[in-house]
C-alpha cells in the first residue's frame, strides 16, 4: 500500500522540493505550510510519516511535534525534523518532543530517501 | 568587484570544468579574473607540499600571481576540528581572501565538492562560506533524474535564501535530455530564478588523450609525438580495427589498440572508430618495421613496462582531473552549455546582480 507522508514547512520551495523528490519514489505526499494546517490534515487522513520544519511562524516545529504525540493514532508514527538549526540543544529538544530523527538542512536527496525508507520499515 | 561562488551537489559533477568555464567567460569580457578555493579537496603533492589541483589549474591558465597556498589555503584534517579549529580556519580563509581579491574585477570562489550537509565533513559547509562572502551561487548538479535535480536546486536555494542564481545540470544521458528539458526548464523559467543550463553527457568530456594514457602507464613514445593529443574513446585488444598497413600488428600479441571516433568537418563525432594509438605491453621493444609503419602513418606508438592486464586496469581506473592542457574540454563544455548565447546570459545576469 502507498505510504502517506505529511510535510510541514512554511517555505513553499521546500514543500515543492520534497514533493518533487518523494512522489516519484512512490509516496503519497501531502503538504502543510503551518502547524494548524498540519493538525487539520492529520485529522482528515492517517499518515505513515511526518517531516517537520522547526522555524515556522505561529506554532513552531517543536510545539507541533509535541501536539502530534498527544494524538493516540500518532504516538508511534515516525517524525523527522528537518531544520537549518543544527545545534545539539535543538536536537535534544526535538527528541524530547518526540521526534525520531533530527536532520540538518540541506540534506542530500538519496540520503533522505534512504532514511525515510528505513523509518517506514 | 563581481563575485560568484561555485558549489556542487556531489562529487564528479564537473565543478572544476564549470569553474574554468566561468573564469574564461569573465576573462573574455575583458575582466581581471581571480580564483579562490578555501579548502583543498583535490590534493596533490607539489614540491613537498600539499596543494589543490583546481588551484594549480587556475593559477597556470589565468596566470595568477598569488601563491598556491593563498589561492587555496586550508588543508583540512581528516577529522573535523572543534569550534576553535574552525574559527582559525575561517580567519586564515578571510586573510587569504583579502589578498586574492586585490586588483580583480571578478572573483570565482570554489566550494568543496558537496553542498549538502554531511555530519563528519572536515570542511566548513559551503552554506557558511556563501553567507560569509555574500556571493551569488552557481550550483553544479550531476544529473541523476529530473526529480533529484529539482529537489537539489530548490532545497539548496531555500537554504541559501535565494542566493542560487545559476544552475548547470551536468552529464545528462542523451535519452534523458528531453525529459529533463521538459520538466526543469519551464519550471525554473516560470519561477524566474535560478537560470538553468542543461549539459548533456559528452564523450569528448569524458575521454582521455593518448598523452594522458602514456603518462598513466609510464610509457615511452616511439612514434607519433605530434599526435599525442588524439582523443581516446575506448581501448581494445582485438585486432579487428587493424586495417591496411596496420595489419602487421595482428601478429603482435602484447598490444592494446587505442580507439577514437572519426570526426566530420564540423568536428562532430561520427559512429566509426579509428586507431588513435597503439600500446605495446610487457616492455618489449618492437622490430624496426613496426616502428616505421606507425611512424609513416603518424600513429602514436608507445611501449609500457606493464603487462596487458595491468595496463588495461590502470587505464580503466584512471579518472583524470582536468589540467590546463585540456583546453579542448573547456571549449566543448562552453559549446554544450550554449556557446556565446550562454556566455552572454550569465555575464548579463551577473551585471544585473552587481548593478546596485
Amino acid at each position: 500500500m502507498t505510504k502517506k507522508i505529511l510535510v510541514v514547512d512554511d517555505d513553499e520551495l521546500v514543500l515543492i522540493a520534497l514533493e518533487a523528490l518523494l512522489s516519484p519514489s512512490g509516496y503519497e505526499v501531502t503538504t502543510a505550510n503551518n502547524g494548524d494546517d498540519a493538525l487539520e490534515k492529520l485529522n482528515k487522513k492517517k499518515f505513515d510519516l511526518m517531516i517537520l520544519d522547526i522555524l515556522m511562524p505561529g506554532m513552531n516545529g517543536f510545539e507541533l511535534c509535541e501536539k502530534i504525540r498527544t494524538l493516540d493514532e500518532y504516538k508511534a508514527v515516525p517524525i523527522i525534523m528537518l531544520t537549518a538549526k543544527s545545534g545539539s540543544e535543538d536536537k535534544k529538544k526535538g527528541m524530547e518532543m518526540g521526534a525520531n530523527l533530527f536532520l540538518p538542512k540541506p540534506i542530500a536527496p538519496q540520503h533522505l530517501i534512504d532514511l525515510i525508507k528505513k523509518s517506514l520499515e | 568587484m563581481k563575485k560568484i561562488f561555485i558549489s556542487s551537489t556531489g562529487v564528479r559533477s564537473g565543478q572544476s570544468l564549470a569553474v574554468w568555464c566561468v573564469g574564461e567567460m569573465l576573462r573574455s569580457q575583458g575582466l581581471r579574473v581571480g580564483f579562490f578555493k578555501p579548502f583543498v579537496t583535490r590534493p596533490v603533492s607539489h614540491n613537498g607540499r600539499i596543494i589543490d589541483k583546481d588551484a594549480l589549474l587556475m593559477k597556470e591558465y589565468f596566470d595568477l600571481p598569488e601563491e598556491l597556498s593563498i589561492l587555496c589555503p586550508v588543508v583540512p584534517e581528516e577529522v573535523p576540528g572543534d569550534e576553535v579549529a574552525r574559527e582559525e580556519q575561517l580567519m586564515r580563509i578571510e586573510e587569504c581572501y583579502e589578498k586574492v581579491q586585490k586588483e580583480k574585477d571578478a572573483l570565482i570562489i570554489m566550494g568543496s565538492e558537496k553542498i549538502f550537509y554531511e555530519p563528519d565533513s572536515p570542511y566548513l559547509p559551503d552554506g557558511v562560506l556563501v553567507n560569509r562572502f555574500n556571493a551569488p551561487v552557481l550550483l553544479v548538479d550531476k544529473f541523476q533524474n529530473e526529480n533529484m535535480s529539482m529537489y537539489s536546486v530548490l532545497a539548496i536555494d531555500s537554504f541559501l535564501k535565494d542566493k542560487v542564481k545559476f544552475v548547470f545540470v551536468n552529464q545528462i544521458p542523451l535519452e534523458s535530455v528531453d525529459a529533463a528539458y521538459n520538466k526543469l526548464v519551464p519550471f525554473f523559467q516560470k519561477r524566474g530564478t535560478p537560470m538553468i543550463f542543461l549539459v548533456p553527457q559528452d564523450r569528448i568530456l569524458t575521454s582521455l588523450t593518448v598523452r594522458n594514457i602514456v603518462d598513466i602507464i609510464q610509457g615511452e613514445v616511439l612514434t607519433g609525438e605530434n599526435r599525442l593529443e588524439n582523443l581516446v574513446e575506448s581501448t581494445s585488444i582485438s585486432s579487428s580495427h587493424l586495417k591496411g598497413s596496420l595489419h602487421l600488428f595482428r601478429r603482435i600479441y602484447n598490444k592494446i589498440i587505442l580507439l577514437g571516433l572519426e570526426t566530420d568537418a564540423l568536428n562532430t563525432p561520427l559512429i566509426s572508430s579509428k586507431v588513435t594509438g597503439i600500446l605495446l605491453t610487457g616492455g618489449r621493444r618492437p622490430a624496426p618495421i613496426i616502428v616505421n609503419t606507425c611512424g609513416d602513418l603518424g600513429i602514436p606508438l608507445a611501449v609500457t613496462p606493464f603487462d596487458t592486464f595491468v595496463t588495461m586496469e590502470k587505464i580503466q581506473k584512471q579518472q583524470t582531473h582536468i589540467t590546463y592542457k585540456d583546453v579542448y574540454k573547456l571549449k566543448r563544455f562552453v559549446q554544450l552549455l550554449g556557446g556565446d548565447e550562454a556566455i552572454q546570459k550569465i555575464v548579463t545576469q551577473l551585471d544585473e546582480i552587481y548593478k546596485f
